[in-house]
């Protein structure tokens, strides 16, 4: 026998196990069976695939009583005082467009009528043995959620545990990871040496390599506070913005294009660079990170209107440009939620969140902030102050002229082609048939090619508001398009037949006499002939008037019954009237399509000329918010309830969400993200720097701290760094210090078999994580080795895989999110459609591919043996040189002798088709090094 | 103070060989899988150890025939009013208005019904009907399932090409090449695991089509130019050249010993082990990834059976990199949307499947020679359809030539074979205009469903842990077809 119970789903930890339902009655023996006979199989054929354990569409399911009773997105759908209007009865009916269910095709009547039997005796059910499971109601789920999960818990200070080798202990840091690791009887590893200290300090701040210079100064330095200075000096300098404002640009998805555009448009954003460069700027100027955040949400709402930090909004802005513009909001709400609250939300967006306790209004309440704005690129700063301003203002006008003196053509050719085509264009207004059909009609002026479909839109609003029975030019114009097309020849006779009676005759049709005359004489027997009718009259009458200065003084000529026509078709909103700027909807694609390459020259200027000022991308609320509501399944077609621009419940621990007052609401959304009692947006700033610094963050999905991900290895020092920062006026320069100061961050990361044996995976953190260069620090370290590196601050991003190959950081390289290069993706460059919380590691021959043969690579190894033999020295000298500027060391006796083996060698065998010295391929190899690109 | 120097004095320094030996042989000690945090969700035997390589050949879920993929893909939409739908109806109606409310809204407005230029004639014991622009591919109709009932569901290219390759048609999503690379890795570490070819630049969507979104970068398709002939400009670095092969080697030993070295004074770990690895397997690539794209050392009639031009080529590659296990390939049929005739379409469309249809036959009798036809699952097809009637001149749009088709999306045609596909049957229907999919519509989730399960996966089981969630190439939809597994 079929056995429908209600599973629950192993990962649904979000119900609670109560009795059934309240309405639950008792039912007799026969109901019950009539149950098990007659519906449940029905159930099961022909609903439960979609309305079941694994699918419930609308979020109805129909395999328990009680969770038919709490019925579907729609509400209840079961009503047995009202079997008829019970939803579920309209829907296996068909009564109801939008919900015909099955939608393969309806049931037999004979089943309908079953179901309907069924409702009315209040759905008997087969007693359950076991407690029937119901899900929680989403306020008991926020409750519970709240009361429960760790990352809705407020931040606490716990006090630093006592641990039996307090000596190994720096700071308190070191106290809560020692307890861990003393628990399994483990213990932090040796201290690294300074070699690799410094190297391990100055990647992680500054992402390249310490100079061997540097590196020997520190080793050398005797007194105790060099370490401290290191890091001092190290979180000083500018490059350190950069190393961490690329960590950022990963969760800001940046890029600088906005993705794919039909048409060949320049794909460009012309201004991201602003955000790139605030970004950096922001970390290297040690902003408070709730600024950060405020800055990032709502500058617009407390700086000036020129302040280059409006830049700061390229946070909301800088994402892909989606086919629909629901998908950009969506974007900006999960950039916004994961990248401050590592919050999940976009499944809400189609139904209450399977896990989270985010719901529906929750995440429509934010679609409400997001649909109330709108973008702009204010000019920020001072453009003269940008050197080549006056030469690039030059060019642009150009540009720009060059564009509008095209749009100017059309245009012209526009406004006769609207004082000529009276006929095609009415016609169209009015009839059904096909452009190609009416092109063939002999009174057709115009080819089906070249009608302009905006034209015909604005005759037909035109018409609406005018063709009205009191209006004097139009009188008949409505009743005659009330009679359906085809039946036009039949029906309109009679009609004719009206505007035949006299003046002084009873049912007299006021109208203007040359309209009347006409009509008589042309007797239309089609739409499109009526609308000719109109159409000629139009035709000549304008005709006269352009003849005449096409002005005040032009109409004054006409006679009187002629200017009636005239003053109709002067009206503001007549086709004849368009003004210039409506060109870009008036133009057919063709000339959209000519005018591309003159807008790109616009583009392309304002986006690559060295004289560009600077714009932010920024965003301004809209006069008047959107106020939001549900769509119904993600359906923007299927409006649910309305709900409140606020912020998310589960999160306002305090009290429940207030609705946002100002404006669109965002600097209220920050404020609430920036708050003291919200318990996420430390944490997570905390893990992110725990994550950089350590290779491995505390909690193993640093964007996602809902229900479903692991809680952190080390819940307390999580609360501690948290607390710290809170502390510390929110900065991360005193963050990344505190850290690194730890003995935690200082141990080595040489294997301790016996720990791994314990923690293979290290997530105790008994040493260091030895980790790999990301792409930006591999070819920034190739740059840096051969002394090539340009790492100037701002500006517009260079494409860096082009030859002559540019020696600029990798951070201000052009990052096509349409066409990012394969050598990025397989370097684990993030995906910057979406925000990212990690990089992937992969080790793919890819990548040793591109070491081993790549010209960029092999042109910087060169360049640097090049200078190295330039200065003369003997062969052990030159091997030498090559270990310090490339390993930051000194060659061992064993290293030196293998090099002038393979020097020797390699000069001696040399094949003739090799192109590059010995010496040069010695420098190579030593860049591909696994120690070049490691970081112990 | 510490010095390197010293520590590395007492360091032996091993030979490449030893320390091969020493980091393992066999793959399954390599890489980092790096799934970390959103991390891989794939199911009891294709478990993705953390220490594995990510291409390392997995099981999927089932045993399954097909290995491979060849995805032909014919974009612009080709018409399956033209090639593998033929509708007497529209011989009846030609130049008439199709009756009321057959006429579907498309991309553009269309006319009369416009009857097929083309003849169809009745192949193989199945006795489908095909019309002369797939003549050859026909006379292997026995081995082929014609699904004549696909949905998509819009009209335009962009959302129909995110649909077909990538089974969503507005977010981003993996593309399916790379969910397959992702589920059963590939079989050869020399080459790319997923790679799309396409002569001339790039499809509409452009690197979108192979995408790998939120799934690692290693997964994305390998885009190939297959216009140009010079291996070189075929593979990024694969060549160089500045130093020769034995001048290479020499180099390469000299940095294996400098790893080995350095691994020494470091202990046990994969990260290390996976880089020395993969240093080899590069070099190997060199010499395998350029042979493997070379097919000037085919035997002449094999050459002679694909013919001639840029199509026959890149069909012909595509087997020749299925052969050395590529798991994923699709074959573009160029740049932009060569299949949109809009006008002309008996003019261009003959030209289009005159440029592939031999070697798309040679194709199929050369997998069944080797062997290989069973275990490759070989797709055709467009992102939609075309209308049933003639699309009208519309400014910008066309020519106005009166004598072309537009999008269709409500129901259109695309075959498999090969892979385990039930093949000489015709699966669904369009109604008798062959305008929309009637009997047995088949939404493009369903044959992503039914191609995973060809493969040996259970769609709604092929997973990956994304943003909070696990995400799949069907999402929330999709039904296997069973009708199309043999």
């Amino acid at each position: 026998m079929l056995k429908l119970r209600f599973l629950m789903s192993l990962f649904l930890v979000l119900h609670c196990s109560v009795f059934a339902l309240a309405e639950e009655e008792e039912f007799s023996a026969a109901q019950i069976k009539f149950f098990e006979k007659e519906i449940q199989p029905i159930l099961v054929k022909r609903c439960i695939e979609c309305h079941g354990e694994e699918k419930q569409e609308n979020d109805l399911r129909l395999d328990s009583r009680a969770a038919i009773l709490n019925g579907s997105v729609s509400g209840d759908v079961v009503d047995p005082d009202d079997v008829d209007g019970s939803l579920l009865i309209r829907a296996i009916r068909f009564q109801d467009e939008d919900y015909e269910m099955p939608p393969e095709g309806q049931m037999p009547d004979k089943e309908i009528a079953a179901i309907a039997k069924w409702i009315e005796m209040g759905l008997p059910w087969t007693k359950s043995e076991e407690p029937e499971e119901v899900p929680l109601t989403f306020d008991q789920l926020v409750e519970k959620h709240q009361a429960e999960h760790w990352a809705y818990q407020p931040v606490s200070n716990p006090a630093a545990p006592h641990v039996k080798q307090q000596k190994k202990a720096a700071n308190p840091i070191d106290h809560f990871t020692l307890n861990r690791l003393e628990e399994k009887q483990l213990t932090l590893s040796e201290p690294a040496d300074r070699r690799t200290l410094i190297r391990r300090a100055t990647y992680d701040l500054h992402g390249v390599p310490p100079t061997f210079a540097e590196t020997e100064a520190f080793i050398n330095d005797k007194d105790p506070q060099a370490y401290d200075k290191l890091i001092d000096r190290l979180l000083a300098s500018h490059r350190y913005g950069q190393q961490w404002g690329r960590h950022w640009l990963d969760i800001a998805r940046y890029a600088d294009t906005v993705g794919y555009l039909t048409g060949g448009r320049d794909t460009r954003f012309p201004y991201s660079y602003t955000y790139r460069d605030y970004v950096i700027k922001a970390l290297n100027d040690d902003l408070p990170y709730t600024e950060f955040v405020k800055e990032q949400l709502a500058a617009d709402y407390f700086v000036k209107e020129d302040d280059p930090k409006l830049a700061a909004l390229g946070f909301l802005t800088v994402g892909r440009k989606f086919l629909k513009p629901d998908e950009t909001i969506d974007d900006r709400i999960d950039v916004v939620m994961r990248g401050f609250q590592a919050m999940t939300i976009g499944c809400a967006r189609c139904h209450n969140h399977k896990y989270d306790a985010i719901s529906q209004a929750d995440y429509y309440s934010l679609y409400g902030v997001f649909t109330s704005i709108e973008q702009h690129t204010p000019l920020i700063g001072n453009p003269e102050e940008t050197p080549g301003y006056d030469e690039y203002k030059k060019q642009l006008d150009k540009f720009e002229a060059e564009v509008v003196a095209y749009d100017q053509k059309i245009y012209d050719a526009v406004i006769v082609e609207n004082r000529t085509y009276f006929t095609d264009y009415l016609m169209r207004a009015v009839s059904k048939k096909t452009d190609v059909e009416l092109a063939e009609l002999e009174f057709a002026e115009m080819k089906a090619l070249n009608i302009r479909r905006r034209v015909v839109q604005l005759w037909r609003a035109y018409l609406v508001r005018h063709a009205k029975p009191d209006n004097l030019v139009f009188s008949p114009w409505k009743l005659a398009i009330a009679i359906p097309e085809n039946e036009f020849a039949e029906k309109y006779p009679p009609l004719l037949e009206l505007l035949k009676i006299k003046q002084d005759e009873p049912g007299f049709i006021p109208l203007n006499p040359l309209v009347r005359q006409r009509m008589l004489e042309m007797n239309p027997k089609s739409y499109p002939e009526f609308a000719h009718v109109f159409g000629s009259l139009f035709k000549e009458i304008t005709a006269k008037w352009v003849e005449h200065g096409a002005n005040d003084a032009a109409k004054e000529k006409l006679t009187e019954p002629e200017q009636q026509i005239m003053t109709m078709l002067l009206l503001p909103d007549s086709p004849l009237m368009v003004k210039f700027d409506q060109i870009a909807s008036l133009s057919r694609r063709d000339e959209r399509n000519n005018r591309q390459p003159a807008q790109n020259k616009v583009t392309k200027h304002k986006a690559s000329s060295p004289g560009a000022p600077a714009h932010a991308m920024a965003v301004k609320d809209l006069a008047r918010p959107r106020e939001p509501v549900i769509f119904l399944r993600g359906n923007a077609a299927r409006r649910g309830d309305k709900v409140p621009r606020q912020f998310l419940q589960v999160v306002s621990t305090v009290e429940a969400p207030k609705p946002f007052q100002n404006g669109s609401g965002r600097l209220e959304l920050a404020e609430h993200i920036i708050s003291d009692d919200n318990p996420l947006t430390a944490r997570v700033l905390v893990n992110r720097a725990w994550m950089h610094h350590f290779d491995n963050p505390l909690v193993l999905t640093p964007s996602d701290f809902g229900v479903r991900s692991d809680p952190p290895t080390h819940p307390e020092l999580l609360d501690h760094l948290a607390t710290y920062v809170r502390e510390n006026n929110w900065s991360q320069k005193k963050l990344h210090k505190y850290i690194m100061l730890s003995n935690t961050y200082q141990q080595s990361s040489v294997d301790r078999p016996d720990a791994r044996a314990v923690d293979p995976e290290n997530r105790l953190i008994w040493k260091m994580n030895r980790r790999r260069l990301s792409f930006e620090e591999m070819r920034d370290s190739v740059l840096a080795a051969n002394g090539a590196l340009d790492d100037a601050l701002g500006g517009v991003a260079v494409k860096i895989l082009e030859k002559p190959y540019p020696t600029r950081r990798t951070v201000y390289g052009f990052i096509d999110r349409q066409d990012l290069p394969n050598l990025y993706r397989v370097f684990d460059f993030p995906n910057p459609d979406a925000t990212s919380p990690q990089r992937s590691k992969t080790t793919v021959p890819q990548q040793a591919l591109y070491m081993l043969n790549n010209e960029f690579v092999i042109e910087q190894a060169k360049a640097l043996a090049t200078r190295i033999l330039e200065q003369g020295g003997k062969r052990p000298e030159m091997i030498r040189e090559f270990y310090q500027t490339i390993l930051q060391r000194n060659p061992t006796a064993t290293e030196l002798k293998l090099a002038m083996t393979f020097i020797q060698t390699a000069v001696e065998q040399r094949e003739p088709e090799t192109k590059i010295g010995a010496v040069h391929q010695l420098a190579h190899a030593l860049m591909q090094s696994n120690e070049f690109m490691f970081v112990d | 103070m510490d010095n390197h120097a010293q520590e590395n004095n007492a360091m032996p320094i091993m030979d490449r060989r030893q320390l091969l030996q020493r980091c393992g042989t066999g793959l399954g000690m390599m890489g980092l899988a790096g799934l970390l945090g959103d991390q891989g969700m794939l199911a009891s035997s294709a478990q993705a150890d953390s220490y594995s390589n990510p291409l390392a050949p997995k099981q999927p879920h089932f045993p399954a025939k097909a290995k491979y993929v060849i995805h032909l893909f014919m974009n612009g939409g080709p018409s399956h009013l033209d090639t593998f739908d033929r509708k007497p109806f529209l011989e009846k109606f030609a130049g008439k208005t199709l009756p009321e409310g057959k006429n579907l809204r498309t991309e553009r407005k269309t006319g009369a019904a416009f009857p097929s230029p083309f003849k169809f004639k009745k192949y193989g014991e199945s006795g489908i009907e095909v019309s002369e622009l797939f003549a050859k591919t026909a006379e292997h109709i026995d081995d082929i399932a014609v699904i004549r009932s696909m949905q998509a569901q819009v009209p335009n290219h962009e959302p129909s090409l995110a649909l077909m390759n990538c089974g969503e048609s507005v977010a981003v999503r993996p593309s399916m090449g790379s969910w397959i690379t992702y589920g059963l890795g590939t079989e050869n570490q020399n080459l790319p695991g997923f790679v799309a070819m396409c002569p001339g630049g790039y499809p509409v969507r452009q690197t979108q089509n192979w995408q790998s979104a939120f799934l690692p970068g290693i997964y994305q398709g390998t885009h190939i130019d297959t216009n140009h002939t010079d291996i070189g400009k075929l593979i990024e670095n694969v060549k160089n050249t500045t130093i020769g092969k034995k001048d290479q080697k020499r180099q390469l030993d000299l940095l294996q010993q400098l790893n080995a070295a350095h691994r020494e004074q470091r202990g046990h770990d994969p990260a290390l082990d996976a880089r020395i690895q993969s240093f080899e397997l590069a070099y190997r690539m060199q010499t395998e990834a350029t042979e493997a794209f070379d097919v000037s050392k085919e035997p002449k009639n094999i050459l002679e059976a694909y013919g001639k031009g840029t199509q026959a080529r890149q069909i012909l590659i595509a087997r020749r990199l299925v052969e050395r296990g590529v798991r994923y390939v699709q074959v573009w049929h160029g740049q932009g949307q060569p299949w949109d005739s809009h006008d002309d379409i008996e003019k261009q469309h003959r030209k289009l499947a005159g440029q592939c249809d031999g070697a798309i036959a040679a194709l199929i009798a050369d997998l069944k020679r080797l062997g290989l036809f069973e275990e490759t699952l070989i797709l055709w097809g467009g992102e939609f359809g075309r209308t049933p009637t003639v699309e009208l001149p519309q400014a910008g749009a066309n020519q106005g030539r009166i004598n072309g088709r537009d999008h269709n999306h409500h129901g259109f045609t695309v075959w498999m074979a090969g892979g385990g596909v039930k093949g000489g049957q015709v699966y669904g229907a369009t109604d008798e205009t062959g305008f929309k999919a009637v009997e047995k519509p088949m939404p493009v989730h369903d044959l992503h469903a039914t191609m995973m399960k060809l493969l040996g996966f259970d769609h709604k089981r092929l997973t990956y842990r994304y943003a909070g969630r696990d995400y799949r190439l069907t999402d929330v939809h999709g039904s296997v077809v069973d009708e199309l597994i043999a």
